[in-house]
């Protein structure tokens, strides 16, 4: 399904720009690798995607696919960290890749300049072992759900509104897929929301960590679940998310390789 | 009896504010208390009801801790005294 994994032993630690990592409980020279060895696309890389995408360059994924259409706006620039001012105009998923390869040259990013949309959902989903799903409109969202439901790819899909920021993961076929939890497109969403960098760059961070900690098979929080963040008040609370046998998404089997 | 009402998300901004306490009868249903939100404050409407008055499909309610699905015997659910119920409309902030 990906990309064949890097044969190269890791450098010593000490001379390891990951030296500090691998002593993470449950982390190791083993999930070095296994992080190493993997490919993750990221939709979009705005500000809860650019986020999680930047940490996963920092800790030393294989591959990145970053997928995000049109140009960088000032707008953007309030909490979209892999953008800067002199990109101003230029492509998003290029200023992206250029900001992840000054970060970290040992990862490999591809830029799409493209959307997450049911016409390249599964042709991209089906080169990565995980997900980050981060765009602010839930045909995205929905779309890359699909795909990864399909090939039976682990997803983490990150979302923030105002003050608070939620996530959803999906390691399984036995776990709830987002259409458990949002079985259509809702018309009800406003795509012009409130955010802050701060609160945004929060819950990319947990994606990452999330996307991480499946990854490289570290303890981890149940899947399934649904994490909602108030960051007015730092409350947090866990909502199970019962897997529905009539979803129209996961009640069918994935595909066979 | 009164219920106590979370609301998050852009229930929060129609309602300008995070919680509510909504007196109730005895034997009130969950649909109920939701119907009395619309009505108290028509702003949350939309987010709250389709256009053919079913629940929204992506809103997740939450009681005491546990999603409650949005079919018709959730929202037939009884309430009790004390319950505390969560309003999760969908949000894709990115």
């Amino acid at each position: 399904m990906t990309d064949s994994t890097d044969s190269r032993p890791l450098p010593p630690s000490g001379e390891d720009r990951y030296a500090w990592q691998e002593a993470v409980t449950g982390f190791g020279a083993e999930g070095q690798k296994r992080l190493r060895d993997a490919t993750v696309l990221v939709s979009r890389v705005g500000g809860v995607g650019g986020t999680a995408a930047i940490y996963l360059a920092a800790a030393g994924i294989g591959r990145l696919i970053l997928a995000h259409a049109g140009p960088l706006r000032l707008d953007d620039l309030n909490r979209q960290i892999l953008m800067n001012t002199p990109g101003l105009g230029q492509s998003r998923a290029d200023v992206a890749t250029a900001t992840l390869a000054s970060l970290n040259p040992d990862v490999a990013v591809e830029a799409v300049p493209e959307n997450i949309s049911p016409e390249n959902a599964l042709r991209l989903v089906r080169r990565c072992d995980l997900v980050v799903s981060a765009a602010p409109l839930f045909s995205e969202r929905l779309a890359m759900n699909a795909a990864a439901v399909a090939s039976g790819t682990p997803l983490v899909d990150a979302a923030m509104y105002d003050m608070e920021a939620r996530l959803f993961v999906r390691e399984t076929a036995s776990d709830p897929c987002l259409a458990c939890l949002y079985p259509a497109d809702p018309p009800e969403w406003n795509r012009r929301f409130p955010v802050l960098g701060a609160v945004s760059g929060t819950i990319g961070s947990l994606a990452a960590l999330a996307a991480i900690q499946v990854l490289a098979d570290m303890p981890r929080a149940a899947a399934g679940r649904l994490t909602h963040l108030d960051l007015s008040t730092l409350s947090q609370q866990h909502v199970i998310i019962q897997r529905r046998d009539t979803c129209p998404v996961c009640g069918k089997p994935p595909l066979s390789d | 009896m009164e219920i106590e009402v979370e609301l998050t998300g852009q229930l929060r901004t129609a309602a300008g504010r995070a919680e509510l306490v909504v007196p109730v009868e005895p034997g009130a249903t969950l649909r109920g208390l939701l119907d009395q939100l619309a009505a108290a404050t028509p702003a949350l409407a939309p987010h709250l009801f389709a256009g053919d008055r079913r629940l929204q499909p992506s809103l997740l309610v939450v009681v005491n801790g546990t999603a409650v699905a949005a079919a018709a015997d959730g929202e037939a659910r009884l309430l009790k005294a004390g319950d505390r119920v969560g309003l999760m409309p969908p949000v894709a902030g990115g």
